[in-house]
């Protein structure tokens, strides 16, 4: 009878560290991947319809801008100088305002979050805005010239701020638990220097995320016609001397 | 056999068992793990040196398991990392255990050659 006892007792001591083991695995698993399956299915519906009408927007934007181009291009054929100046400076303005998609030697960022089976450091922790703000500032301080978070691409007139349960940058929303990827374009080891910089990455990425970057020739970021980067306020000053 | 059971019935109940144990216990279960793991190499050894009971193994089994998650609390409670101390004995006598069934296992197999 103690016999039979003792064997019960040893089978479910080794079932309990088999359920322990594979709920740990699975937890483990599960806190990497439903990260990005946290978005309640109201917001992709609103995500979707932003979306649709951003498709929208870059269609009419496209068809205003290639009947541009064709114009200059003809412009152009005719060989008038002026013209040919105008267009180099409007390319130069369409690259500064995000309007044209940009290759160029630089850095690709990546933060992770750790994927910890043992123990919890890491596992929960979100990304902080301000944390953006600061990579991005110590990039642009060192002389990075594009960049985008998530292919969201930076301009002059970008915000990074925090919402409830995401980090809204211009009128999109990356995830603060989920992988973010910044691209930026400059010179590489500039851009290294700076993320090596004490300081640059802050506390909280270090202890709770994966940070990696790699520094490439051929960096591609996107453009971004979303933006309507006028003015209703801020006038040409023409009395400027 | 039994010990294959039982590995068996737990890691199906815990695929199965959609059971939701908070966060932050997630540190408990991880030392209590280790501890278990301990109390397995300790029993592997016994058996080989044929000084193993199942009672020593049960009882040992569930006591350095709530040893354990004790240490995880109090070191919680104090914000201490106790649980660390726990983390290295156990290791310790993990690897210790290890090299000593590794030794034995080589004894048998260098006399069964011989």
């Amino acid at each position: 009878m103690k016999k039979i006892f003792q064997k019960f007792g040893m089978v479910f001591i080794f079932a309990f560290l088999g359920f322990l083991i594979t709920y740990q695995i699975k937890v483990s698993y599960l806190s990497t991947k439903t990260e990005d399956n946290t978005v309640n299915k109201a917001e992709i519906l609103k995500q979707n319809q932003n979306m649709q009408k951003q498709k929208e927007t870059y269609e009419t934007k496209v068809k205003e801008l290639m009947a541009k181009i064709a114009k200059y291009e003809e412009d152009l054929s005719n060989g008038n100088n002026s013209t040919k100046n105008l267009v180099e400076e409007l390319q130069n303005l369409k690259v500064l305002n995000g309007y044209t998609d940009v290759i160029g030697e630089g850095m690709i960022l990546t933060i992770e979050p750790k994927k910890a089976l043992f123990g919890t450091q890491g596992v929960g922790a979100s990304v902080d805005s301000f944390d953006l703000l600061n990579i991005v500032n110590e990039l642009y301080a060192i002389g990075s010239e594009v960049i985008s978070i998530n292919d969201i691409r930076l301009n002059s007139t970008t915000g990074i701020r925090k919402t409830a349960d995401s980090i809204r940058i211009n009128d999109n929303k990356i995830y603060p638990k989920s992988k973010i990827v910044i691209k930026a374009i400059g010179k590489k080891r500039d851009l290294e220097s700076a993320m090596n910089f004490p300081g640059t990455i802050p506390d909280n990425l270090k202890n709770n995320f994966d940070i990696a970057w790699v520094l490439k020739d051929d960096i591609v970021i996107q453009k971004d016609t979303s933006q309507t980067l006028n003015f209703k306020y801020a006038k040409p000053n023409r009395e400027e001397k | 056999m039994v010990a294959f059971v039982g590995i068996l019935i737990g890691i199906l109940v815990g695929l199965v068992w959609q059971i939701d144990i908070p966060l932050r216990f997630a540190p408990y279960i991880s030392v209590a793990i280790f501890a278990c793991i301990d109390s397995i190499f300790g029993a592997v050894r016994a058996k080989m040196t044929t000084t193993f009971r199942e009672d020593i193994f049960i009882s040992g089994f569930l006591g350095n398991a709530v040893i354990a998650i004790f240490l995880v609390y109090l070191g919680e409670k104090l914000s201490l990392p106790i649980y660390l101390a726990a983390v290295v004995v156990f290791g310790g006598r993990i690897l210790n255990n290890f090299a000593s069934i590794r030794r034995r296992v080589l004894e048998k197999i260098y006399n069964n050659k011989g």
